[in-house]
């Protein structure tokens, strides 16, 4: 049960870009490059999301 | 995961098959009576975990052999960009929000027409053997094949021919589709200004939810949709208002051809604006909606039970169905795409998923499993639609052209079919979900709101007194419509922006700025042919007095059918490629089946003499009657009416060849690979 809603509470967050935002800072900081903002970063996420067909009929 | 002991797994599996051939028995057995929906939801249920468990399992070890120590693209090409390993929960939530549209709600609300049975049978054994098995063996071989979209694993092995019959396949999907839909919200608000401005307000709400993501709170996508939720909310009982003043309602309440110019317009200014500014925040606002509506949805059925009052057969399976002419075979199986084996799902399989999975563990609840709460979403849609009177599900569903357009003459024909509705009865019902006429409020929409806002009722009724129940009816009924609205509109938006995409890439051979995704003027030029191409579909659908459904939604149906023949037919190569031969008809037993379907159907489409069947047949007896003066329709209306004809009758054959291209080329590269496995 606890999994169950601890699996619930994942998607949810995943929903915020935060710990996208922050996987991606890390993954920036092993290869050295500059970071985009958190503004930057999460504009580039959703215009790579609506370039390719990602809804159903 | 802790592994139950041999005997008792053997217990609890014996005791879930126990309960699925009782559910099934009780069907059956009081197929002639009105049964509970209990029996739907157990049978549906148990069918899923006994296929989840073993057919899938079975086909995950022995057809595929996943491989859990395999590294998958997202660790390969891990680049927090498109490559990443993500938590399997997250995945399938996402897959599940990219795959759940609008198609698995109008499908089986359609298809009621011939009763539920066939439809409660499609949707769950074209699932479990043709949809799930589709999804999850792209989705494997996707990975296999370091994520590579539908289109270049068609290329690669079936050849350049299958992948280009793919890609055109999947413009013209898209194309009707989207003109489909566009019909479905436009049938939903005509003459409704309660409807009309709720889903007007969806737009500026949007709006709004898209400047707070962007320079607010950039990426709080959780907290901006709460605030969107609310303020749909809002614009649900501000809808009230609206139709209650006399002076206000008069700027929402509109024909159908008015509306359809409007989703026309919509469509294209959704398509040229930035992503941020009202597709993505749209696309925030459908998934919280349609995810919290399905549960609620899915709970208040099991919660209540419901009894179904649609037969589980009807005199329509003889194909003189008012929503839409053919008999049970081939068309329930055309009707009902999404929640039992859908294309497009393919496309989402092999398109962003595939990159985000950790390990090939997660394939088959990813692959499989999603898919299987699809069909569930489309058992649900049944359901909500049976349990209304079949009178009234008629009256709502029955288009002008087939029953009429006075209200008296088509109360008369409905209880000549033998349902019984009666004058007082829809006007009544119309007054209280706030509107004026349900009569020919075709589409699937307007009917499928009504079933599911009087089981959201009924839970009000539980909570508070009767009374409250009966006024939260019209709010529930909007509040459906809203969400059925605002994730067609979605789906409408995004399917646009991916046909210029592809149509920009085409051009840009030709002329490479118009290439550029960036360059404004190819952005616009090409919005502005592509919302022709479906705004040309959704105008003849609309003044069509046949309903537009009876042409569009079968030709949406066997083209979405014939993609998912592509997929299977790329998968059966494959499995053989891979040198497991005997397991090739895990793919090509529902490839088998589509084929059969769609290439019956476009036959059926293309030479029947019935004029609500054949599209040619339909084009001259549309040109004899204005020729011989026996239809008020115009020149102009009429000219349209019959090239639109001409032209989906074009489309169906050209699908039909597509199929037949494929399934020459999947034959030819099988026998060619079993001889040389046999020399070998």
């Amino acid at each position: 049960m606890i999994k169950l809603v601890r699996n619930f509470w994942e998607i949810i967050k995943s929903c915020s870009t935060d710990s996208k935002y922050k996987k991606y800072l890390q993954h920036r900081h092993h290869h050295q490059e500059k970071p985009l903002s958190k503004k930057d970063f999460f504009a580039r996420e959703e215009q790579q999301k609506w370039n390719k067909i990602n809804r159903c009929c | 995961m802790k592994k139950l002991p041999k005997f008792k797994s053997i217990l609890i599996w014996g005791l879930i098959l126990f309960i699925a051939v009782s559910s099934f028995t009780a069907i059956g057995f009081f197929h002639g009576e009105q049964i509970n929906s209990i029996w739907i939801v157990t049978a549906a249920i148990c069918t899923y975990l006994i296929f989840y468990r073993f057919y899938s399992s079975w086909i995950a070890a022995h057809a595929l052999t996943i491989n859990i120590n395999r590294k998958t693209p997202a660790h390969k090409f891990c680049d927090s960009r498109d490559y990443e390993p993500t938590n399997k929960w997250v995945v399938f939530g996402h897959h599940f929000a990219a795959i759940a549209g609008p198609g698995p709600l109008i499908g089986p609300t359609l298809a009621v027409q011939f009763g539920y049975m066939p439809g409660l049978l499609w949707i769950l054994i074209g699932s479990v053997v043709g949809g799930c098995v589709q999804d999850l063996v792209i989705l494997f071989f996707s990975i296999r094949h370091d994520g590579k979209s539908l289109c270049s694993m068609a290329k690669d092995e079936l050849g350049k021919i299958a992948g280009l019959a793919a890609t055109i396949g999947i413009v013209l999907i898209m194309i009707i589709l989207i003109a489909v839909l566009g019909l479905v919200v436009v049938n939903a608000m005509k003459h409704s200004p309660w409807a009309t401005s709720t889903v007007a307000a969806t737009i500026p709400i949007a709006v709004a939810v898209g400047i707070y993501i962007r320079f607010i709170r950039p990426g709080a996508v959780f907290e901006a949709s709460i605030i969107g939720f609310a303020l749909l909310l809002l614009a649900v009982f501000g809808g009230k208002w609206i139709a209650e003043s006399s002076t206000l309602k008069l700027f929402f309440d509109y024909d159908g051809v008015i509306l359809a110019y409007a989703i026309i317009v919509y469509g294209f200014t959704a398509a040229v604006l930035p992503v941020w500014m009202l597709l993505a925040p749209r696309d925030y606002l459908s998934t919280f909606l349609k995810l919290g509506t399905i549960t609620l949805l899915a709970l208040s059925i099991i919660l209540l039970h419901p009894v179904m009052k649609m037969p589980a057969f009807t005199q329509f399976i003889d194909g003189n169905g008012p929503i839409f002419a053919g008999k049970i075979f081939p068309f329930v199986f055309i009707t009902i795409a999404c929640g039992a084996i859908s294309g497009f799902h393919s496309l989402i399989a092999s398109g962003t998923t595939p990159k985000l999975i950790a390990s090939e563990k997660d394939i088959r609840m990813i692959g499989y499993g999603a898919m299987i709460l699809e069909s569930f979403v489309a058992i649900m849609a049944l359901v909500a639609a049976s349990i209304m009177e079949p009178g009234v599900f008629f009256a709502i569903n029955s288009p002008a052209g087939v029953v009429g357009s006075d209200a008296a003459a088509v109360i008369s024909k409905i209880n000549g079919w033998g349902f019984s509705v009666s004058l007082d009865q829809m006007q009544d019902l119309a007054k209280t979900v706030g509107e004026t006429s349900l009569f020919g409020r075709v589409g699937g929409a307007p009917s499928l709101a009504i079933g599911m806002a009087s089981i959201f009722s009924s839970i009000s009724d539980k909570i508070f007194s009767h009374d409250t129940g009966k006024n939260f009816l019209a709010v529930w009924y909007h509040f459906v419509i809203m969400f059925e609205a605002i994730f067609i509109l979605t789906t409408l938006d995004a399917g646009t922006r991916v046909c210029r995409f592809m149509l920009q890439d085409v051009l840009g051979n030709v002329y490479k700025p118009m290439g550029k995704t960036s360059w404004y003027p190819s952005v616009l030029f090409t919005s502005l042919l592509v919302v022709a191409a479906w705004g040309y579909f959704l105008y003849c659908g609309v003044i069509d007095p046949s309903g537009g459904v009876n042409i569009l939604w079968p030709l949406f149906g066997i083209a979405n059918q014939i993609l998912a023949a592509i997929a299977l037919a790329i998968a059966t190569v494959m499995i053989v490629k891979s040198k497991k031969f005997k397991y090739f008809w895990v793919t090509a037993l529902p490839l088998s089946w589509l084929i059969t379907t769609t290439i019956d159907a476009a036959w059926q489409k293309l030479t029947s003499d019935n004029i609500r069947i054949g599209l040619i047949a339909t084009a001259k007896d549309l040109q004899y009657k204005f020729d011989n003066h026996l239809t008020n329709s115009s020149k102009i209306v009429t000219d349209k009416l019959v090239f639109n004809q001409y032209i989906v009758a074009f489309l169906t054959a050209l699908f039909a060849i597509i199929a037949l291209i494929v399934v020459v080329d999947m034959t030819r590269i099988i026998i060619k690979q079993y001889h040389h496995d046999k020399i070998s």
